[in-house]
């Protein structure tokens, strides 16, 4: 067990480096110069040179980047061209927003997802079936950012039951949950629908049957437990979605989380924070994908001699 | 099935499977509705021109935001134009943009994956760390980016989401080309002394053929759904386009008095994007031999 978790984490490092490399460059090609807007539109050209040369971009690129990487690895992520605040900090502040956001989409999901597709592959067939299926292809068919809308319109402009914009409350949570959530809610069904299509047909669940077991013990006890292998794995890929929907959903709900900030300083050419940003959405995700095959080398022991 | 193609690889497998796929597509009609709204989308987009009602990009602004009538059968929007006509013309983009993009990422997804599914070892570690690297970006965020970077416009909307989305091929065709390349034929055909790319692409890559037929057909949608959202952030296709996106996106402000401008071109993007994916999981019934009757 521990050679695995070594190994995936001496994976993750070439990863992260790759990371910074991709983010860094990305950054860089983008148009506009980081000191005239540090400096302001109308400064001298006196005024410009002396902020390059502060900010250090007289440098060549390979220094530049290699401050700016020890920088990131002490935490040090910069200041934001528009605000001067430091960015990382910014960062920090706006990111239980989004966490809670995808939380309650990720309820959404699964309290949705789960028990449909267990439903659905117990009734394989049958009308419930076929509109367990139906639900989840239009789920998955849906965009987010126009769920979103009509959800808008129908609860908020005209039933004036939920707040059209803004956070703090539950209410302001619901509609945005559910425009992130509803496509891998039809994800979920689907998968832990074929995943338990696949295991009721083992072996195993053949023996538990024969020994007299009761049809709800055998799904739930033996079957289940060996379909959700497949949905774990998703999980982490889950959460990525959600963070990038977040982007969008965000914006279409005034929502004030990491998503919209990114969106927003990627308008302002707010390179500090754009790096910052993308930076947290990658590294969250390596995180929570060695988290995932972690866990998942614990729930399902064959695949640390992998 | 493996014996088969070293016999004759074209001629005989695909008349019997061919067979074999258009009676197991009859039996599912959901495929079936899914063909049909795909059928239709093709159609729009290449007759579309001639078939709106009105003239896409004719403003009226004196009749803005009218509600839908016998005359403009889905409302006007806030120029006065023709939604009906919009979404019709909007079409085309939609597929042309699926279509490019999806070529694209096949274009570095597939190499990418059969050389280091087939060569393992430290190509195989480079090239997965650099597709582990790519992925780690949320596409949309990343292809946001990308549009920072590039400014508006259709070509680079095709290139974000093209240097985005490959990865999925990439690991797709890996992890099926580890499978293959054990596979006798595949040793045969090695041992006979062909050329590595010949073994490559003529005996490994038309076994992976199907996975990634299946595949292509999903992956529209999500790219049709990627594009709109480009579009509907204001950091896609540019007005003049007159993608499904930016018309929702010019219009989302008018949300509360004028529901059509917005509700219209998105039911058009879920119908289009529930069709491929219709299509695609009949499609993979009837490609993937583990679920053969």
């Amino acid at each position: 067990m521990h050679i695995y978790i070594g190994k995936r984490i001496l994976q993750a490092i070439p990863v992260v480096l790759l990371v910074t490399l991709i983010t860094f460059s990305l950054v860089h090609l983008m148009p506009g110069d980081p000191a005239v807007i540090m400096a302001g539109e109308d400064a001298s050209r006196e005024t410009v040179e002396m902020m390059r040369r502060a900010m250090g971009l007289d440098q060549p690129i390979h220094l530049q980047y290699w401050d700016w990487l020890s920088g990131v690895f002490t935490g040090d992520l910069g200041t934001s061209l528009r605000d001067h605040r430091s960015v990382l900090p910014t960062i920090i502040q706006r990111l239980p927003a989004t966490i809670h956001l995808v939380i309650a989409s990720f309820i959404v999901n699964f309290v949705i997802g789960i028990p449909i597709g267990i439903i659905s592959s117990i009734k394989q067939n049958t009308f419930i079936d076929g509109f367990a299926r139906i639900f989840a292809l239009l789920g998955i068919s849906l965009p987010n950012f126009w769920l979103g809308l009509m959800l808008m319109f129908l609860f908020s402009h005209n039933l004036q039951w939920l707040p059209a914009s803004g956070a703090g409350t539950i209410y302001h949570l619901i509609m945005p949950a559910i425009a992130l959530g509803t496509a891998s809610a039809g994800l979920i069904t689907r998968l832990t629908r074929s995943s338990m299509l696949e295991v009721v047909r083992q072996d195993y669940i053949r023996t538990a049957r024969s020994k007299g077991l009761g049809e709800r013990a055998v799904i739930y006890k033996h079957a289940l437990k060996n379909a959700m292998l497949p949905v774990v794995t998703i999980f982490g890929l889950q959460i990525a979605s959600g963070l990038g929907g977040s982007v969008i959903v965000e914006s279409v709900f005034g929502y004030p989380g990491i998503g919209r900030l990114m969106f927003n300083r990627l308008l302002m050419r707010d390179f500090p924070m754009i790096t910052g940003n993308l930076l947290v959405f990658a590294f969250l995700f390596i995180l929570i994908n060695l988290v995932t095959d972690i866990f998942y080398g614990v729930l399902d022991p064959r695949i640390r001699y992998d | 099935m493996a014996d088969q193609q070293k016999k004759s690889p074209e001629i005989r497998k695909s008349k019997s499977f061919q067979a074999d796929a258009i009676r197991r597509l009859k039996k599912n009609p959901m495929g079936i509705i899914g063909l049909i709204i795909i059928i239709i989308f093709i159609f729009l987009a290449t007759f579309g021109r001639f078939i709106t009602p009105h003239d896409p990009f004719e403003m009226n602004v004196p009749r803005h935001h009218e509600e839908p009538s016998l005359e403009y059968p889905l409302g006007t929007d806030n120029f006065g134009r023709c939604v009906l006509s919009r979404i019709i013309f909007g079409a085309r983009i939609s597929i042309l943009v699926g279509l490019t993009v999806i070529f694209f990422r096949m274009l570095i997804g597939i190499p990418v994956g059969l050389v280091s599914g087939y060569y393992g070892g430290i190509v195989e570690s480079i090239l997965m760390r650099i597709t582990d690297a790519v992925i780690a970006f949320p596409g949309i965020i990343l292809a946001l980016a990308i549009m920072a970077v590039r400014g508006q416009g259709l070509e680079n909307v095709i290139l974000a989401l093209s240097v985005t989305g490959w990865t999925t091929y990439a690991r797709l065709v890996r992890s099926e080309v580890l499978s293959l390349r054990e596979r006798e034929y595949v040793q045969a055909a090695k041992g006979v002394g062909f050329h590595n790319l010949k073994v490559m692409l003529r005996h490994i890559l038309p076994n992976c053929l199907a996975s990634i037929i299946v595949y292509s057909t999903m992956t529209i949608a999500v790219v049709i759904i990627a594009e709109a959202s480009l579009s509907f952030l204001g950091l896609g296709a540019a007005a003049r386009d007159a993608t499904w996106g930016t018309q929702m996106s010019m219009e989302r402000d008018y949300l509360r008095y004028a529901w059509w401008g917005v509700t219209f071109p998105g039911a058009a993007i879920a119908i289009v994007v529930l069709g491929f994916n219709l299509f695609g999981d009949a499609l993979r019934d009837v490609l993937d031999p583990r679920l053969k009757d």
